[in-house]
């Protein structure tokens, strides 16, 4: 039996139930929060870059805590094999039958932290998980649970020993979010909040309170899917991935994925913003996040010290917004 | 000495040149000098390197000290060679021990840290010179080449320390890994192989180097005497000479051609048939003669330094020119201590010169004045000219209608909502941009222009705009129509917003 469909003010009320509900363990990240629940409404998956130690795993715990998902967990290093990612067949002596172990990507959210740090093989393991939604152990395809999200991490410094993923992969997530450390007063708010009546150092998601189930979010999913883009909207949304395919600061830009993801995105945002249709605003608002991860600045820019998102923000400031 | 069959050509060159003929005679004719230099020396260091078995850097050293000694013989070879190439060296290493034992108390303790010691070997060696006019014919020599000498030393040197660490090198190279793995860099220092490798080292490398070193400085010694003594001239007239007798030309021009011969063949010391008195008597004949005698008037500016009374009298437009300047400028700090007309023209050129620099800056200041990021882009002046179309709509004043409100009304009496909104927005930004001079540019999204309008505006016209976008917004991407009612409180509302007042 299928679930009944969600209409669109259920949605917008679930979606900000979670978003409140993150919030209250995972202090000071407000952005961080709202575009990690877009990839998820969007069905993306997100490459989430930031120094270690500002709750990258607190946020993703938080996350399947509130919709009672399950979640997995692999550290990469130089060492780690394919199928310690997607799982392999093991022999049974006792039932003279090979059985199938299943590895940590069975799971709802997969956080892959520091994935640049295993070799290509390794990484690429993810790519099908991530891409086609199943898993193949020993030629047998199994389906990824629904729903299933990866967050992979990467650490922006100390990139000694590491293989920085290639662009085929990169292409695979929906959004790159930087993560940042938070402002004083947010700080101080995490301090109090870790270090009053709790013996750990981190904290616990124990005060999440499931909001929604897993069987909710192909719901949400499906509603925000249909959220209605304008046609002057999706224009918009291809010009500014293709303008970067012929920008001066950059050696290549976004491909055809990048569009997509963009109104993916944007619809996401739209629904997180309560609305049932997307306006050019949304689209401006992830074009950073889609985009900063699909395009690669020239050697000269590079060289002149301009970041990607510098480049992409004077990019924003060019492409004309829709014309009506 | 016959100059005629010198081997190589024969004109004045610059010392770099000189010691470059140097050093590809020395690959003409490497091998020989090789092996002079080998043949005694090769015994020599095995004798003493079983000598001073256990302190095999002393071999190195006392090999090293006889350096000038071997080199002697090669010069010696090398110099006949360049008048006479039937020289075998064979010959020349049958004399080697007089070569080398002659003068050998200069060339071992005197000589043997001259700086130029290659350049000034040829003066005792060749010329037979020693003592005082060793030193006058060197000083005379000298004078044009010396610091080339130098330098060739210095570079043969510098050389040697390459070949002796380049050889080392190839030993370390060819030691086994496995030996390799326990066996570190540094430990060679400690190592019972250190020295010996230095020693044969050191020797290789003082061989290879020998032939460059000593043709070099002799090409530098030939050079130089080339330009004191007229070499190539010389070689000129006698080509010409000979080319007479031997055409049978009338005995005039022969004649000529002799007289021209003999003043340049005068000067050369090997030629002098006369004695030293003799030709004092000569120089002072000649010194007496008319020609050092011609008196020849030339006129050129002078610069005299006029005294202060008379300099008043003399140029006084200028000096009273330079004197108002320098009193102008008297108590600038800048200009301190400016006094007479000289300086005051030095002072205005620093002025000027300080002005341009001033200017420059000023220019540079001015042009990249709005440069945004690392040399990318000009930043949009403040007060740019205002888009013409914005998000497609046109967006000139003329393009509107008189009466926006009427035009309005009768767009959505018409049924045609969305125009009729589209042209009250469009109206909208058209007076932001053009009355306001809101700085909108054509990727301003609307909640972007929203956020300037209510940034910039007061609270009932950002208010009225807030109103308008949200409608606009609604009809343009969500396909939502706004009721009569809205559509009649934004046309109530629009002649308020309209309205101009004094600029914030």
């Amino acid at each position: 039996m299928t679930e009944p469909t969600l209409n669109l003010t259920e949605a917008i009320q679930r979606v900000q139930r979670m978003r409140e509900q993150i919030a209250r363990v995972v202090v000071g990240q407000q952005p961080v929060i709202d575009q990690v629940l877009i990839a998820m409404l969007a069905t993306g998956h997100v490459l989430v870059e930031g120094v270690p130690g500002l709750g990258k795993t607190l946020l993703v715990k938080a996350l399947a805590k509130c919709f009672q998902g399950q979640f997995g967990r692999i550290q990469f290093t130089p060492d780690l094999m394919p199928s310690d990612v997607t799982g392999h067949a093991l022999y049974d002596m006792k039932s003279e039958q090979f059985k199938i172990r299943r590895g940590p990507a069975f799971c709802n959210l997969l956080l892959a932290d520091e994935i640049n740090r295993a070799p290509a093989k390794t990484q690429s393991a993810l790519l099908e998980v991530m891409q086609e939604k199943q898993i193949t152990i020993e030629g047998k395809a199994f389906p990824a649970l629904t729903p299933f999200m990866v967050l992979a991490t990467q650490n922006p410094i100390e990139q000694e020993g590491t293989y920085p993923l290639p662009e085929a992969e990169l292409d695979r997530f929906m959004l790159k979010v930087l993560i940042d450390y938070p402002s004083e007063q947010e700080e101080q708010d995490l301090v109090k909040q870790i270090t009053t009546g709790q013996v750990q150092d981190t904290l616990s998601v124990d005060a999440i309170e499931p909001v929604v189930s897993a069987t909710d979010i192909p719901r949400l999913q499906k509603v925000t899917a249909g959220i209605q883009v304008d046609d002057a909207v999706f224009d918009y949304a291809v010009r500014i991935a293709r303008s970067s395919r012929e920008w001066h600061s950059f050696a290549h830009g976004a491909g055809p994925r990048a569009s997509i993801a963009l109104i993916r995105a944007a619809r996401a945002h739209a629904l997180l913003e309560g609305r049932d249709f997307v306006t050019p605003d949304d689209v401006k608002t992830m074009a950073l996040p889609v985009m900063r991860h699909r395009v690669a600045l020239t050697a000269e820019m590079e060289i002149e010290g301009l970041k990607t998102d510098q480049a992409l923000q004077q990019l924003l400031q060019e492409v004309e917004a829709p014309r009506l | 000495m016959d100059l005629s069959k010198i081997s190589v050509q024969v004109r004045p060159r610059n010392p770099y040149e000189a010691v470059d003929l140097g050093f590809v005679m020395a690959r003409q004719w490497f091998m020989p000098l090789l092996w002079l230099w080998l043949i005694p020396a090769a015994p020599l260091m095995v004798l003493s390197y079983l000598l001073f078995m256990d302190q095999p850097l002393w071999a190195l050293l006392l090999v090293w000290w006889l350096k000038p000694l071997f080199e002697s013989v090669q010069l010696r070879y090398i110099s006949e060679k360049l008048f006479d190439d039937r020289i075998r060296w064979q010959d020349t290493l049958r004399q080697a021990h007089k070569i080398a034992l002659h003068q050998w108390f200069s060339k071992l303790v005197i000589q043997r840290l001259a700086f130029s010691r290659s350049f000034n070997m040829p003066v005792g060696e060749l010329e037979q010179l020693h003592g005082r006019r060793r030193g006058q014919r060197l000083e005379t020599l000298h004078r044009g080449a010396g610091s080339s000498g130098l330098w060739l030393t210095a570079v043969g040197n510098t050389l040697e320390g390459v070949l002796v660490f380049g050889v080392f090198s190839l030993a370390w190279i060819f030691i086994p890994m496995e030996m390799a793995i326990d066996f570190d860099f540094d430990m060679l220092y400690s190592s019972p192989l250190l020295f010996p490798t230095i020693t044969v080292a050191g020797f290789i490398a003082m061989a290879l180097v020998s032939p460059f070193y000593v043709c070099g400085g002799f090409m530098l010694y030939i050079n130089r005497r080339t330009w004191l003594e007229a070499w190539d001239i010389e070689l000129t007239f006698r080509q010409l000479s000979n080319e007479h007798q031997q055409r049978g030309k009338s005995l005039a021009t022969l004649v000529m051609a002799l007289l021209l011969l003999v003043p340049f063949t005068l000067p050369q010391p090997t030629k002098a048939q006369v004695t030293r008195e003799e030709s004092q008597l000569i120089i002072a004949e000649i010194l007496e003669s008319d020609d050092f005698h011609q008196i020849k008037e030339e006129q050129r500016w002078r610069w005299i330094e006029p005294p202060e009374d008379a300099a008043a009298e003399e140029d006084g437009m200028f000096k009273d020119l330079g004197k108002w300047l320098a009193d102008k400028l008297e108590g600038w700090t800048l200009f301190d201590g400016i006094s007479d007309w000289y300086s005051v023209i030095v002072a205005l050129l620093e002025a000027i010169l300080w002005g341009l620099v001033i200017a420059l800056f000023a220019y540079l200041v001015y042009r990249f004045r709005g440069l945004r990021g690392p040399g990318l882009k000009l930043k949009q002046a403040a007060h740019a000219p205002p888009p013409s179309h914005l998000f497609g709509l046109e967006l000139n004043q003329d393009s509107l209608p008189e009466d926006i409100v009427a035009a309005a009304q009768a767009l959505w009496q018409q049924q045609q909502f969305r125009q009729a909104v589209s042209l009250l927005y469009r109206a909208a930004l058209t007076f932001l941009i053009h009355e306001r001079h809101l700085p909108l540019n054509s990727s301003h999204t609307e909640q972007e222009c929203l956020r300037l309008c209510l940034k910039h505006e007061s609270p009932p016209r950002g208010q009225f705009f807030q109103e308008l976008t949200r409608h606009w917004i609604a009809l343009a991407y969500a396909h939502r129509p706004l009721s009569s009612e809205d559509f009649d409180r934004l046309c109530a509302a629009w002649p308020d917003f309209d309205q101009q007042e004094p600029q914030p």
